[in-house]
């Protein structure tokens, strides 16, 4: 059961944008508590788990193609990014905060957009966006906007004279709730000689569930406006299941302390190696994902009821993904995004390239 | 082609075209009932499309090939923002239909590179 896995999606890792280095290029950016998925106009599509920790590497890299961990410092204090256990990324100021900031500049130069200026478009959870009345959530948008345009530098090793590092500068930044990029991405239809509206997608009434990382987003969109009512947050995702999972593990093995990424491989493979020997722990995930579906079912059956009046349930996210088979029959109407992890990042490319006005104002 | 009976016509799409298989995948996303309608109105635009290539190519040679009026539900642009051609709804179709005139033709939309097609789906957002 892998959520995403670490890698890149596709195997053009390095490929570069061909394009003239001083133009502008879009993205759509999902910042997610759990990994962090960038979507370009070229069609690729990468993904870096959300994963840094304040403070050097204290590693030294023989040979440059093997450094997994990444600085990058912002504001005087400098972070490592890739392969370290990472800080807990689930608290209400991470979407504003240093460590998102230096987790975004990392997926920006693993998707090969070192050194150059991008209009962006990222999310923000849905209960973060929109106040119960719907009216948006200025301030918070603002401070998400803002964060992100704040200088990250990413810091070269100076033994490493073959690595060229240079900062991805935002020019501009939109901020959209997360689950409504999705319903961008399923009504906005690219085609290989343009772009077209889908009328049919348009018109019916859909939800969006966005199972993420920290949270489970609700959107409902009918006549081209979100119902308020039934679209929401839940403050469950893929990462309560490693918590739990976490738990399970150290109750089992009566252990104090266990690295992230060490749980966070347990998780994708039932496997757990400590001290050089594998222990199955297929159960204990089990468990917590049965849990985790079990709670998600109740919000979805209290947000949605069963769904009679629309006309499709979209899930995406990459929980969506991840649980594919433990969600497949809980609507007749339902569907699960292709490559639903990243449908929230393509809704937010279309978004930018179709919609929103960054021409005239780059804020 | 003077019955009044609906004739049914077969076409095999081979998935290897890029093309074909866009068309295929559009297809299936459709709802059952409403596929054959689709494939209906497909046609029938691809066809009025050609009779508007060959009257341009007879009467207007400068004519731009890329502004057409078709009956489908979708609207089409290109790749970087730069409108094909806006396309509306259909009408029921009765019959096969003749090749339009020149002057059916709609207006261009105005060359607009900072132009982006579907601005007004902003408001769905909301203030």
């Amino acid at each position: 059961m892998t959520e995403l896995t670490d890698e890149k999606t596709t195997d053009q890792r390095q490929a570069s944008i061909a394009d003239d280095p001083m133009q502008v290029v879009q993205v759509g950016l999902d910042d997610g508590y759990a990994y962090t998925k960038v979507a370009l106009p070229d069609g690729r599509l990468v993904s870096v788990p959300s994963r840094a920790r304040m403070g050097a590497a204290g590693v030294t890299w023989i040979r440059d193609v093997e450094q997994r961990i990444f600085e990058y410092e912002t504001a005087g204090t400098v972070y490592s990014v890739g392969a370290v256990d990472g800080e807990p990324t689930q608290f209400d100021e991470y979407p504003g905060s240093a460590l998102n900031r230096v987790i975004v500049q990392h997926a920006l130069q693993e998707a090969g957009l070192s050194g150059r200026s991008l209009h962006l478009v990222t999310g923000l959870p849905v209960a973060a966006f929109y106040r119960g009345d719907g009216q948006q959530r200025r301030q918070a948008i603002q401070t998400k906007r803002d964060g992100l345009k704040l200088t990250v530098e990413p810091v070269v090793a100076k033994k490493s004279s073959t690595r060229q590092a240079l900062k991805a500068s935002i020019a501009f930044h939109e901020v959209i709730p997360e689950a409504l990029a999705a319903w961008y991405d399923f009504v906005i239809v690219t085609l290989d000689d343009g772009v077209t509206l889908d009328a049919d997608r348009l018109n019916a009434p859909i939800a969006i569930v966005d199972i993420g990382g920290r949270t489970t987003d609700y959107v409902v969109v009918q006549d081209q406006g979100v119902v308020h009512g039934s679209s929401g947050s839940l403050n469950r995702g893929m990462l309560d299941l490693k918590l739990r999972v976490a738990n399970l593990i150290q109750e089992r093995f009566d252990l104090h302390e266990l690295g992230e990424q060490i749980i966070s491989r347990a998780v994708d493979t039932n496997r757990l190696r400590l001290h050089g020997k594998d222990h199955d722990v297929s159960d204990m995930v089990m468990n917590a994902k049965r849990e985790l579906v079990e709670r998600l079912y109740a919000e979805t059956r209290r947000k949605l009821g069963l769904g009679v009046e629309l006309d499709r349930i979209l899930f995406v996210g990459g929980g969506s993904a991840a649980l594919s088979s433990d969600i497949a029959d809980w609507f007749p109407n339902q569907t699960i995004a292709d490559h639903a992890a990243f449908a929230n990042a393509r809704g937010m490319l279309k978004y930018l390239q179709f919609v929103c006005d960054d021409a005239s104002k780059e804020r | 082609m003077a019955s009044t009976t609906p004739q049914q016509i077969s076409v095999s799409l081979d998935t290897r075209i890029p093309l074909e298989a866009l068309v295929l995948q559009r297809l299936h996303r459709l709802p059952k009932d409403r596929q054959n309608d689709w494939l209906r109105q497909l046609v029938l635009t691809a066809f009025q499309s050609e009779c508007h290539v060959i009257k341009s190519e007879q009467r207007q040679p400068a004519f731009s090939n890329s502004m057409r009026k078709s009956n489908t539900t979708s609207y089409m642009y290109s790749r970087h923002s730069t409108p094909i051609a806006k396309l509306q709804r259909a009408e029921a179709v009765a019959g096969p239909p003749n090749c339009p005139n020149r002057t059916e033709l709609p207006n261009p939309f105005p060359v607009n590179k900072a132009h982006k097609p579907f601005t007004h789906l902003r408001r769905v957002i909301g203030e």
